[in-house]
């Protein structure tokens, strides 16, 4: 039987030293973490007409991106931000049931705590119950959708029935943000009824360069790096990385943290365009060893 | 019987017309040339002295708009409104990008306007450390948008001073 322990192996060496480029956590991290969100133009407008509308109590908002645009990390902002208010309380749906229309009710019912039942009918009843009583307290509950493209005509045509739900005053009792790819708007075209209802439409494009280098500048400096210390990636490395990257989110932060890998093993003390170029001369394979 | 009939002092706005106050803001000649065209947007009743008025109805209005959307809320803001930029991307502005230096200047405004201009920076400074000159810059903007975008030219040649502030609060609130 294989023991780790009886072997006496010391992982700790192996794992890198952060503390030498001054950060106290790994910076560049692809998991979706709103506290690493960084807030692009194209983010910022997002989430303040995506914000209004759901405090306006106006009802569905839609944000698409490609894939890697920084759609999950935005779910989460809007999830932890509005769950933590006592005037909201959030449901996030990370990822869609296949087709049903119930099934997805039911998932969203559990996100609540709400009970789940077996028919739609008496889901809707338990959805209706649940609003009678956060109404009381004037909470407004929030539905996050991520994927959102993977959503069935019969699926939106429950979502519009639970935005046919009013308050007390007539507004929309349920908000709802849906963020998926760019098939989204086709889906969309197709449920003329439910797209009629979204407030609005915001996309998430891939960065510029300049957006580029401030990612790469934020991520440092939450995670810890001095800003008075000298800059990790110069001038010159931000262009090969955008070019490489074409400026999406995800991919300029697997390039740079196989960037500050690479740094780690050698002596060098910066990441410069040199260094960017040769690195991906030699390890194109970069992505593959990231998945 | 006479003294009883006789007209007294109305409370409210005084008879006589009370003069503009010079108010300091800091501008750059990008945005002083831009108010002398919004001003010739209006040929008839509206004169340059009056849009520094007009631009603090409009930003007071829409402040007002999205206080009561929102009302019903804990927070004075949405959550997505981080600092004074979210608003210019909110209400579909350019974002202010000017490299040029600023000069202090002196806009002539209208009693209430005055007053407004006073309540909105109080409330952006609170929330986003807003200066003066910068609260007055977004309802610059929000002008521009108006008269470039929401309302027809033809319908805006007719307007003096009272119907632009009354047509501004009849489209927003």
């Amino acid at each position: 039987m294989f023991n780790g322990n009886q072997l006496d192996l010391d992982f700790d060496q192996y794992a890198p030293n952060w503390e030498r480029i001054g950060v106290v956590v790994p910076p560049f991290t692809i998991e979706a973490d709103p506290r690493f969100m960084y807030l692009s133009t194209e983010t910022r407008r997002a989430l303040s007409k995506v914000s209004y509308m759901v405090e306006a109590g106006q009802g569905a908002s839609v944000i698409v991106g490609e894939i890697g645009t920084g759609k999950t990390t935005l779910a989460s902002w809007f999830h932890s931000r509005y769950d933590r208010r006592p005037d909201f309380v959030a449901a996030k749906v990370d990822e869609v049931p296949k087709k049903s229309g119930l099934l997805l009710l039911r998932r969203i019912a559990s996100e609540f705590g709400i009970r789940t039942r077996r028919a739609t009918e008496d889901q809707l009843n338990e959805f209706r119950a649940f609003l009678i009583d956060i109404v009381q307290d004037n909470v407004l509950p929030l539905i996050i959708i991520d994927e959102a493209h993977e959503l069935s005509p019969e699926q939106f045509i429950e979502l519009r029935r639970l935005l046919n739900f009013r308050d007390p005053k007539g507004g929309k009792a349920f908000q709802l943000i849906l963020l998926g790819r760019p098939d989204l708007d086709i889906n969309l075209r197709g449920v003329p009824d439910f797209n009629d209802r979204v407030a609005t439409r915001s996309s998430m494009d891939p960065l510029t360069p300049d957006d580029t280098k401030s990612l790469i500048e934020y991520r440092l400096l939450a995670a810890g790096r001095d800003s008075k210390q000298a800059p990790l990636f110069s001038e010159d490395s931000f262009l090969p990385i955008w070019k490489e990257t074409k400026g999406y989110p995800r991919s300029i932060c697997l390039l740079s943290l196989h960037l500050c890998l690479e740094l780690l093993s050698t002596n060098e003390a910066t990441i410069d365009g040199e260094f960017v170029e040769k690195f991906l001369e030699h390890q194109h394979g970069y992505r593959q060893a990231g998945n | 019987m006479a003294a009883l009939l006789k007209e007294k002092p109305k409370r409210g706005r005084p008879p006589r017309k009370v003069e503009r106050q010079n108010v300091y803001v800091s501008l750059t000649k990008e945005e002083k040339e831009q108010i002398k065209a919004l001003s010739k947007q209006f040929p008839k009743g509206i004169a340059r002295a009056d849009i520094p008025d007009l631009a603090v109805t409009i930003l007071s209005t829409r402040m007002e708009a999205m206080r009561r959307a929102i009302s019903d809320r804990d927070r004075e803001m949405p959550e997505g409104v981080t600092d004074l930029d979210s608003l210019f991307l909110l209400w579909d502005l350019q974002l202010p990008e000017s490299t040029e230096t600023e000069k202090w200047t002196s806009i002539r405004l209208s009693p209430q306007p005055v007053i407004e201009l006073g309540r909105l920076h109080g409330t952006l400074n609170a929330l986003f450390g807003t200066t003066r000159s910068d609260t007055f810059r977004l309802g610059l903007s929000l002008l521009e948008q108006f008269v470039m975008k929401i309302v027809p030219t033809l319908e805006l040649e007719s307007w003096n001073l009272d119907d632009a502030r009354y047509k501004i609060r009849s489209i927003y609130l």
